[in-house]
């Protein structure tokens, strides 16, 4: 109903809640098995998938649609283990970092959406609030 | 977001640190038994952690979840660690005690092999590990919260 008016920001946010969920869950993943022997942590792989689309908006100045189309965050190991290598390679400090940084990642998120609603519920009620 | 499954890992985190924590406790408690004449004495446990895969969905709507995400492709599977308590194979700690009634022909006590200093030292990471576990799960709470609150009049 809603997609045509600024449909890229909406569906943008949505990818990038999408990745920060996903993180948070990673990371939560990699607490719960910090003391587990040759456990990998993992982490998600989201950002570097943007890089076609960031290029595309500094040199046009406009994001089309199309560059989201195979963007999906991802699960992917941070570090390839040998099989023998029984040694933990979570470090918890850095795990309680990143997730207190994706706490606030995610909260701009969704702040940024909200405000976008906010936009569309203006235009919706003829600018009166 | 999917709260149930961010929930759920750290659920079994806090469990396998409750474990370490309560076999700990145990090992303590009875560091100071004296083998019976019998032979049947305490054997020192310990927790040994494997990761796992979540377990099988329980109702529907985690059915459907996970059909969802095998169609969005993640990548891999979250793990979560499976607890299991298994005897500690440490020999019994030997003591000159030969007015005891469970000494030997020598004259020597067996307790209960339980190493003090290790078990605190596991308490204590256990502690930490559980500590951040819940830091976790709150965080995800607070993300949950923050979710259900978009579009609504700020």
């Amino acid at each position: 109903m809603t997609e045509g008016i600024e449909r890229i920001t909406t569906a943008a946010l949505s990818l990038a809640l999408d990745a920060s969920a996903m993180r948070q869950q990673a990371i939560a993943a990699n607490i719960a098995n910090a003391d587990v022997p040759g456990y990998q942590p993992v982490t998600v792989d989201f950002e570097s998938q943007l890089d076609t689309a960031q290029r595309a908006l500094y040199e046009g100045g406009r994001l089309d649609m199309n560059m989201l189309a195979d963007v999906s965050p991802r699960l992917v190991n941070e570090v390839q283990l040998q099989p023998a290598d029984l040694a933990p390679h979570v470090t918890l400090d850095m795990q309680m970092a990143q997730l207190a940084q994706n706490g606030v990642q995610y909260q701009a998120l969704t702040t940024a959406l909200n405000k976008q609603f906010a936009l569309m519920s203006l235009a919706v009620n003829d600018g009166k609030r | 977001m999917d709260y149930s499954r961010a929930f759920a890992i750290s659920a079994a985190g806090m469990t396998l640190e409750r474990t370490r924590v309560e076999v700990a406790a145990m090992n303590l408690a009875n560091a100071n038994t004296v083998q019976g004449i019998d032979g049947v004495s305490y054997q020192p446990m310990r927790v040994v952690a494997t990761a796992g895969s979540l377990a099988q969905p329980q109702d529907f709507s985690e059915a459907l979840g996970r059909e969802a995400d095998g169609a969005a492709g993640i990548g891999l599977p979250f793990a979560v660690p499976q607890v299991s308590v298994q005897p500690n194979s440490a020999a019994p700690r030997r003591v000159y005690e030969p007015g005891n009634p469970y000494a030997d022909a020598k004259g020597y006590v067996n307790y209960a092999g339980v190493d003090n200093a290790a078990e605190m030292v596991t308490m204590m990471s256990a502690m930490r590990s559980y500590e951040a576990n819940i830091a976790a799960m709150n965080m995800s709470k607070t993300l949950a919260v923050k979710a259900l609150q978009i579009g609504s009049s700020s």
